[in-house]
């Protein structure tokens, strides 16, 4: 009796070591691209609403660009919003996270205007602007294609192409990872939860 | 002679009652209207389902509301490059029994010019000009993103 006892035992301690090594072994998804090896990515000083921002100045974070512009009030809005609800779901770890939003409209936005605009999403979020030289040089340094298109005759205004992907930089400002314009909220958290245990 | 001019009036009346489409009616249902507001001079977006439930294609010819200058209707797309562009769009087609969906990533308003006392929590109205249905009025309350 004492012996089927231990057999019992020794079973359900040999399921639960077996799902133990199982979870730990299983190999993890990674939903945006890896860069292999991190590629060390060139600094930048732009301007914010609160001065002139480095991108060397968040060493030691974890750093998310995207590029767009205040003018573009759809697929601009989205990534923003996908990208607070992916930093809600770090649980006090979107602390390590700066999200910098890089606009491509040098010659409409503005430090202030960004500034207003991220509010709506999260007040941590930064918006940078520079000249267009500034914005040429940080553009094809980071691999993102924008163009100002002709204005509209009628009302003069015009809209921007510009690359809508989502580049993470890690703790030594390499770049890491990419995400598409697309990348669901729990995904890019559960990428960012990955690459925060480094 | 009054049997035969009661006849060609039915046939008449059948043929007619019979041409599908043209005799149709376009009828237009908006709902799931929504209207972000980011603040400041930045433009807003607007969004909703347009159906059309009726036998007839229609086309939505504009948007106007008196909170904005100008009320613009654009398709944003992502190419195979991801690279996001946004165009203007002069009309666009409902057709009938088939519905539209304005969202996010797609087809949406613009509204530029805005009323600068405008507030979320405002509730507007946006006039939509059809070239069948003639004008549609809606109101929403204005949300931020």
């Amino acid at each position: 009796m004492n012996r089927r006892f231990v057999y019992v035992i020794l079973a359900i301690i040999a399921i639960l070591v077996g799902a133990a090594l199982y979870e730990f072994m299983k190999p993890v998804t990674y939903f945006g691209t890896r860069i292999q090896p991190p590629k060390p990515m060139p600094d930048f000083t732009l301007q914010s609403a609160k001065g002139p921002v480095a991108l060397s100045s968040f060493r030691g974070k974890y750093v998310v660009m995207y590029f767009g512009y205040t003018f573009c009030p759809d697929i601009c809005p989205a990534t923003s919003a996908a990208l607070k609800a992916a930093l809600s779901q770090l649980n006090g770890q979107d602390a390590q996270v700066q999200v910098l939003f890089i606009s491509v409209d040098y010659k409409r936005d503005t430090p202030e205007r960004l500034f207003t605009y991220l509010q709506n999403f999260r007040p941590d979020f930064i918006g940078l602007v520079g000249t267009q030289a500034q914005t040429d040089q940080v553009t094809h340094d980071f691999g993102i294609f924008y163009t100002l298109n002709p204005p509209d005759p009628a009302t003069g205004a015009y809209s921007v192409d510009h690359s809508a992907n989502i580049l993470v930089l890690d703790r030594q400002g390499a770049l890491v990872t990419t995400w598409a314009y697309d990348q669901q909220p729990d995904e890019m958290a559960s990428d960012l939860r990955i690459l925060l245990r480094r | 002679m009054k049997k035969i001019t009661i006849l060609v009036f039915l046939l008449i009346f059948l043929l007619t009652s019979c041409t599908p489409a043209t005799s149709g009616k376009s009828a237009i249902e908006v709902s799931n209207v929504s209207v972000h507001l980011f603040g400041g001079d930045v433009p807003a977006v607007g969004y909703m389902t347009i159906k059309n439930n009726g036998s007839v294609n229609d086309r939505l010819l504009g948007v106007m509301t008196d909170v904005a200058g100008q009320t613009m209707l654009h398709q944003s797309s992502v190419d195979a490059n991801g690279v996001a562009s946004m165009n203007m769009i002069g009309t666009l087609d409902i057709p009938a029994g088939g519905q539209v969906d304005l969202k996010p990533g797609g087809y949406h308003l613009m509204l530029m010019e805005l009323n600068p006392d405008l507030k979320a929590g405002d509730t507007i109205t946006l006039v939509l000009q059809f070239e069948q249905a003639g004008t549609v009025k809606v109101s929403t309350q204005i949300t931020k993103p």
